[in-house]
């Protein structure tokens, strides 16, 4: 959902293209002031679904809302270096941080922290819509379809399409026979047994997106035995990532640490603890109790191909790995809220997710303080450079540390109907703008 | 001397009269009491088994990101740290006022939710319990009556693969055909205004429906034909054979009733597994059904949702079997006797 809203329904001061720039959007120009504490927008003309313009009240009113003590905003915490927020004149806005942030434009952008409404809007937020964007949802049959409609008062670029409506569906083969018969014309997320049917097919078109996603294996540092980083060492040693990708049917990247090629700070670290099942078994060997044994707590959204197939791979350098699926909300209460579990396995798509090695009390337990070091001065980086270094530091240590596993990074397959072009590819696990999409014919 | 000897025939009659309407009222009375008893018990069964079951709410509205203290806003915000008791008590006065309170992640109103989505779900299973019966009745009747010849064996066989085929490989059979090679009816969904598209709500529902019906069908084929088989052999089946009448014509004329009152009671034992059945159509044709949207409301842990959506569904089955009773009442002489 909020992939959908926003950028479609509700904007920030500022948008991001997908390869990664800055746009203007409810402010026309900005600057940064050099201690990068300061940051002051220009606001522009934009206007809200119900036509009242766009006032600096309503930007100050929004984000004092999202970073207020008692904000239920998910993405609060990005905001939290937020200082004060002042409406200047009546449209300049001067926002002032305590720390300084690198992602600040990206949480403005493209959070649901940064999104805008009117202040004092009493709009029913769960049945209408009131946000500045090119598109109202016209209509919400919920786990169906959701009906986006042009803004014809939009006062920006005026959208290329006048309805989009995004159907829901669960299951592949219904997605796949709906988009032979023309119901739908992109498919996002494609399964690998879709790709097959449609490889030959003249009349789609296969994009393979970039996307920021780990499918992670998430090691609990604070398990006795799996402190020791031997221990992860080995396990990291003792899976053939090459394999688990064929065992899905493609389509994803080999990754040696949390970042991908499209991250500014990546580099090639797939030779750190890479598959060597022969030494997994010497770093065991030197490591008591010789008899190890623990249990893979996975959510039952993943498929168990995965999950088998780790545990099979670990079995045979001497780990005994007992599947335990669960259902995500108990996973969400039982593995990541109260960390109690000894391995797991989960999809990471939040692009800085490699910050959190940072942060000692995520799921993880990771507590390093070299990783701390890093995270934090990357975040308060004064350039993208700097923080680029510091974060292909951090992914390096990581990877050194084998603080997780990291299987794959899985590419978001768009599979489309040849009649329609624009729609977006790349990095739409977060945002899925629609405003370009057209009829080719 | 003959007014009299009228009156008293009179006065005899009435007060038999009155007691049977009187007994009727009771037995009623006694189904209703039944009724409110059982949803009681259910409403506070689903609200405890909801309460215990592992997963917070609040957590999973709250976003993986969040902090300790917003989970706990979120918790006080959805009135999750009130007692138990109160939570319950709340949730039940206000089902008897028909609100199911707002759905914990949208906002939006449980009932409403669920009258737009019995939209789907209510057509889908009446359509199919319609069809079924409609052709099992004679299917199964001509089965029975004629077991022997290769056309009965035939339909024997027929049911049996029916009964044993997936509901799902059906499902996906006939959109492969239908769907995607003649294209005449869609693959998947349901018009997002609903019913105001009437042809092409319709549409959508078809082969829902039939994928529905192929399995209820066969069950109720098998029934029929059993009943038949047995009414065939009974006494005064020979009877009026010997009376010159045929077979078809004393089934028809004799049988259908002899046969309606079991059939009644399959028809209502088949509904609880017909809403069952739907949840797994409503995934193949991602139509948004109340099984689908029950699906999905528990994996997001939206308890209120959740339990409004099972209260509905127990009251509605209760109500069904409870009116199933009072007409069984109606149609059997002999269960209106026996009190």
């Amino acid at each position: 959902m909020q992939q959908l809203l926003i950028s479609n329904v509700y904007e920030g001061l500022i948008a991001k293209s997908s390869s990664g720039d800055y746009l203007p959007a409810l402010a026309t120009d900005w600057t940064v002031s050099d201690d990068a504490l300061t940051y002051t927008f220009t606001l522009g003309d934009a206007t809200f679904h119900d036509g009242s313009a766009v006032e600096v009240g309503d930007i100050v009113s929004s984000l004092d809302a999202a970073r207020g003590t008692d904000s239920v905003n998910p993405d609060a915490k990005r905001i939290a270096l937020v200082d004060t927020v002042t409406a200047v004149d009546e449209d300049t806005i001067e926002i002032t941080l305590t720390d300084r942030d690198i992602y600040f434009l990206d949480t403005l952008g493209i959070t649901s922290a940064g999104m805008i409404v009117a202040d004092g809007d009493d709009t029913d937020r769960a049945n209408t819509t009131n946000g500045t964007g090119p598109y109202t949802v016209a209509q919400w049959n919920k786990g169906s379809t959701i009906t986006l409609e042009r803004n014809d008062a939009y006062w920006g670029e005026a959208p290329l399409n006048k309805t989009v409506v995004l159907h829901y569906i669960t299951e592949a083969t219904t997605a796949m026979n709906a988009l032979s018969t023309g119901e739908i014309d992109v498919l996002t997320a494609a399964s690998a047994e879709t790709l097959d049917f449609f490889e030959s097919d003249d009349s789609v078109l296969i994009t393979a997106g970039e996307s920021t996603s780990w499918m992670t294996l998430g090691i609990n540092n604070a398990n006795p035995v799996l402190a020791n980083a031997d221990v992860r060492r080995a396990i990291n040693m003792g899976i053939d990532k090459a394999g688990l990708i064929t065992v899905i049917g493609g389509n994803a990247v080999e990754v040696g640490s949390m970042a991908v090629p499209s991250d500014p700070w990546y580099s090639d670290l797939t030779e750190i603890n890479a598959y060597d099942p022969d030494g997994a078994r010497e770093l065991l060997a030197d490591i008591a109790p010789t008899d190890l044994a623990f249990t893979l707590t996975v959510a039952n959204n993943y498929d168990t191909k995965i999950s088998e197939y780790i545990a099979a791979q670990l079995g045979e350098i001497g780990i005994a790995v007992a599947i335990d699926t669960v259902e995500f909300s108990t996973w969400l209460e039982r593995a990541y809220k109260q960390k109690d579990y000894d391995l797991t396995m989960v999809l990471h798509v939040d692009p800085t997710t490699l910050s959190y090695y940072g942060n000692p009390s995520y799921y993880w337990n990771y507590d390093s303080a070299e990783a701390q070091r890093l995270a934090s001065e990357a975040k308060s980086a004064a350039t993208t450079d700097e923080r680029d270094d510091k974060m292909a530091a951090l992914a390096k240590l990581v990877a050194e540390d084998a603080a997780s596993g990291w299987l794959y990074s899985p590419q978001t397959m768009v599979v489309a109907s040849t009649d329609v072009s624009g729609y977006p590819v790349d990095r739409i696990a977060n945002r899925f703008p629609v405003s370009s999409i057209t009829a080719v014919n | 001397m003959a007014a009299p000897l009228l009156c008293v025939a009179a006065t005899d009659a009435a007060p038999a009269a009155r007691s049977r309407a009187q007994r009727l009222a009771v037995a009623v009375a006694q189904q209703v009491g039944v009724l409110v008893a059982s949803l009681l018990a259910a409403s506070l069964l689903i609200f405890l088994a909801l309460h215990y079951l592992p997963g917070d709410a609040a957590a999973i509205l709250a976003g993986p990101e969040a902090t300790a203290a917003q989970v706990a806003l979120l918790e006080q915000r959805l009135g999750l740290d009130r007692p138990v008791a109160v939570q319950y008590l709340d949730w039940v006065f206000g089902a008897l006022r028909l609100d199911l309170g707002d759905s914990m992640l949208d906002g939006r109103s449980v009932a409403s939710q669920i009258g737009e989505k019995l939209q789907v779900t209510v057509p889908l299973c009446v359509a199919a319990l319609l069809i079924s019966v409609l052709v099992a009745l004679p299917l199964g009747m001509i089965a029975g009556a004629r077991h022997r010849t290769w056309y009965g064996h035939l339909i024997g066989a027929l049911t049996q693969l029916g009964v044993a085929l997936p509901v799902f490989a059906v499902g996906l059979a006939l959109v492969t055909v239908v769907a995607v090679k003649w294209r005449v009816l869609p693959v998947q969904g349901f018009p997002p205004d609903r019913w105001a598209d009437p042809a092409g709500a319709i549409h959508s529902l078809i082969l829902p429906t039939i994928t529905l019906a192929i399995p209820l069908t066969a069950g109720l084929v098998r029934f029929v034909r059993s009943a038949t088989i047995d009414i065939v052999a009974d006494e005064w089946v020979r009877t009026a054979r010997a009376q010159g009448w045929s077979i078809p014509s004393v089934l028809m004329r004799q049988g259908l009733r002899n046969a309606a009152l079991p059939l009644v009671a399959i028809v209502g034992l088949e509904l609880a597994g017909l809403l069952m059945g739907s949840v797994l159509i409503e995934q193949v044709f991602a139509l948004p059904g109340i099984g689908q949207m029950l699906l999905k409301d528990v994996g997001n842990r939206d308890i209120v949702s959740v339990q409004g959506t099972l209260l509905a569904l127990t009251s509605v089955i209760m109500i069904v079997t409870i009116a199933l009773n009072i007409v069984y009442t109606l149609i059997d002489p002999r269960l209106r006797g026996s009190k």
